[in-house]
């Protein structure tokens, strides 16, 4: 089976354009000796033209390189900053935006943000992932006790379902970066623990422990289900969906041992 | 048809027949859990102002004919010499053996003529002797949606607006100030076109109205006062947050009705189906006594120790005039403990035993709750009604304990949960009992109802009626 694509440049200045690749475009490449760098590709897709001899650069049996990108005015401002020299301003071609820049060897090659998004490409992506979150009971003491004490209180948590609107978003954070959200939150008397189902980024790991912001900012907004409260932050493990055996048993291992904050 | 005293013979004790009852929750019926949230609900009640929706979780009894002021006020403790039309009262029927079997707010509307309203208990024991005894009148019971086919087929709207902002929301919606009615006194007025009968009440010292009509007309009149009270902060009050106002006021909802031993009560048993309030009832808590004697409360217990009137004639008078010389329990607020409550919630969320789920803001989990408290070591009473107050931030329940531990200050400890990991009651899970030490305190508790005790115009004056 085919594992990859392999391009190649023939170029007159092909020292020059290795640089060029290396250090302007930025390719991770593997010096295979005497000088030559085979460059790796992030990510690469093939089409098919219909040929066109009228046109230079189409006529039938040629192939073309192009590169693309997620956002091309970004992509071209640091290109800039490193020299690249763009024979054109960026440009609605339709099937995206384009420009073009030169390399050494005679060379102007395409750079493109499609329009259309792949869906093949995106399956292969890291993506955001669902998760079970084990609160901490002691911070969700913490909720309790303040409903015992004067003053704003932390967001009351109703049990079993503690829900206060028709979808929860709740910031999450890990290591003071956001890194997804709380969707729905409430206690199991099988588990004797809050749990929560939450949304987190991809670098967010099994056991990690993340900090669930409870509560609503400024006070809380005007939604009738919202009383005057303040914000806190209760740690969570992060766990599997559905949270099973295994969370339940490294919970009542030790709790915090098991994090890795 | 199978009789209260049939289910009572098979199940050989009382006791163990109530504790073990199966009808499970006590659901507050016909309005939402919460219209807003149950905090700012509680708090609106004493920051502001609420309009209750009492029209569904009571009975409504007419008593009408000849004899109808002869056979109530030999029902009743209460003397009805200041009974006339267009007032209102507390009304306390007791067993022949003196123990309270309900209390109910009766009306008077004109001579001979009365309504009576709230558990239907004492609205049974009425309708018993109007039936059995020789009294020229006539009844007619309006039930409680729980017990009706058609739940909101309700003769009766019955709304109550209470807090320190109640008499300016009654300014806007009638357009002019609220005339001045004494306390427990009937007027009429018009909200929204429609005529509405309008009691003076009041609630943790506050003045407010509870206000009644034709069932058809209730949504207008609360939509008029729902408009009205906008500028002023008034909530709605939903299920969760009403069951838990009388814990800042102190009326015990729930004392267990008189009805279930003595040879003289028995044809009263006999008389009650198996389908009665009182062979559905439920009782909950730590409190246990085989005798189901121990759960009968005395009119002093609740605090009416001053309505018994002895120039009447009414059942119950030898037995209250021999108690009447004997030491009194009495009626206090307990303040929990905090770390001792969370304690209890908090095993919810730990290893180790579990204690009874405390809900909020009602932690009531029986028709009739029997916790007991000690003190010294040795039992010092029990208490009933028990939840809490976003107000007073504070676990509260309404206890009767002996006098010489009902100083207010006196520490106490409530055993929370049931015995040997619980009753067979549907609303019980297994769980193992915990205790809580309590402050013994005030009754009504609430700061407002607190001050106008110390005025000296009496803790009634902040009665609420119903739950």
């Amino acid at each position: 089976m085919i594992t990859g694509v392999h391009t190649m440049f023939y170029s007159s200045q092909p020292e020059a354009l290795r640089t060029f690749l290396r250090d302007k475009l930025g390719f991770p490449f593997t010096d295979v000796g005497e000088g030559w760098l085979i460059f790796d590709l992030p990510e690469a897709d093939m089409g098919c033209h219909p040929a066109d001899e009228t046109v230079v650069g189409q006529a039938s049996g040629t192939h073309y390189i192009s590169f693309y990108c997620d956002d091309i005015a970004t992509t071209v401002a640091e290109l800039k900053a490193r020299d690249v020299d763009f024979t054109d301003g960026v440009a609605d071609v339709g099937y995206g935006l384009a420009t073009h820049f030169r390399m050494p060897g005679d060379f102007v090659v395409q750079l493109y943000q499609p329009r259309s998004i792949k869906v093949c490409s995106l399956l292969d992506k890291p993506h955001r992932r669902k998760v079970t979150l084990a609160w901490n009971p002691d911070d969700v003491a913490k909720v309790w006790r303040s409903m015992l004490e004067g003053g704003d209180h932390y967001k009351y948590i109703d049990l079993p379902l503690s829900n206060y609107t028709s979808a929860s978003y709740d910031r999450l954070t890990h290591q003071g970066k956001t890194v997804g959200m709380n969707m729905f939150s409430g206690y199991s008397y099988n588990e004797r623990s809050m749990l929560s189902l939450a949304i987190v980024d991809p670098d967010i790991q099994l056991g990690n422990e993340v900090r669930l912001h409870w509560g609503e900012e400024g006070g809380g907004s005007k939604k009738p289900t919202v009383e005057r409260h303040k914000q806190l932050e209760i740690r969570a493990i992060v766990s599997p969906v559905p949270y099973g055996k295994q969370a339940q048993t490294s919970y009542h291992e030790g709790w915090r041992s098991k994090a890795t904050a | 048809m199978k009789t209260l005293e049939d289910l009572l013979q098979s199940a050989g004790n009382a006791v163990e027949y109530l504790i073990n009852s199966q009808s499970g929750p006590n659901v507050y019926p016909g309005v939402p859990p919460e219209y807003t949230n149950w905090r700012d609900e509680q708090q609106a009640w004493q920051k502001t102002c609420v309009l209750f929706n009492l029209s569904f979780h009571m009975a409504d009894l007419y008593v009408e004919g000849p004899d109808a002021t002869q056979l109530l006020s030999h029902l009743a403790i209460n003397t009805f010499k200041n009974v006339s039309p267009g007032r209102a009262k507390q009304f306390v029927p007791c067993s022949y053996d003196g123990h309270v079997i309900g209390d109910v707010i009766l009306f008077n509307s004109a001579a001979n003529k009365y309504v009576l309203v709230g558990r239907i208990p004492a609205l049974n024991w009425i309708t018993y002797h109007a039936k059995t005894g020789k009294y020229d009148v006539k009844l007619e019971l309006d039930e409680r949606s729980a017990a009706r086919k058609d739940p909101f087929g309700r003769k009766q709207y019955r709304f109550q607006i209470q807090g320190p902002n109640a008499m300016k929301t009654m300014e806007k919606v009638l357009g002019a100030k609220p005339p001045e009615v004494r306390f427990f006194h009937v007027t009429t007025m018009t909200i929204a076109g429609k005529q509405v009968t309008a009691l003076r009440h009041g609630m943790a010292g506050q003045p407010g109205f509870e206000l009644v009509g034709p069932y058809a007309e209730g949504d207008a009149v609360r939509d008029a006062i729902f408009k009205a009270g906008e500028e002023f902060g008034l909530r709605l009050v939903g299920g969760r947050a009403y069951s838990s106002n009388t814990l800042e006021s102190g009326w015990i909802p729930s004392p267990l009705p008189a009805v279930y031993s003595g040879e003289k009560m028995k044809p009263y048993r006999q008389w009650l189906t198996a389908e009665s309030y009182e062979a559905k009832a439920s009782i909950g808590g730590s409190f246990v006594s085989k005798k189901i004697e121990d759960y009968y409360l005395s009119p002093w217990d609740m605090g009416y120790g001053s309505f018994i009137d002895y120039e009447h004639d009414f059942i119950g008078r030898e037995a209250l005039q021999k108690m009447s010389k004997g030491a009194h329990r009495k009626k206090v607020t307990l303040a929990l403990e905090h770390d001792d409550v969370l304690r209890v919630i908090g095993s919810q969320i730990e290893k180790g035993e579990r204690g009874k789920f405390m809900e909020f803001p009602s932690a009531v989990y029986s028709m009739h709750p029997y916790d007991k408290v000690i003190a010294e070591g040795k039992t010092a009473g029990i208490s009933t009604w028990i939840g809490y107050s976003s107000n007073e931030r504070r676990m509260l329940t309404i206890a009767v304990l002996d006098a010489e531990h009902a100083e207010p200050g006196s520490e106490v400890v409530l055993v929370w949960g049931e015995e040997n990991g619980g009753t067979r009651k549907p609303t019980i899970e297994r769980h193992q009992q915990m205790e809580i030490r309590a402050v013994v305190s005030p009754v009504p508790y609430a700061e407002t109802a607190r001050k106008v005790y110390a005025d000296g115009k009496g803790w009634r004056a902040a009665l609420p009626h119903g739950v």
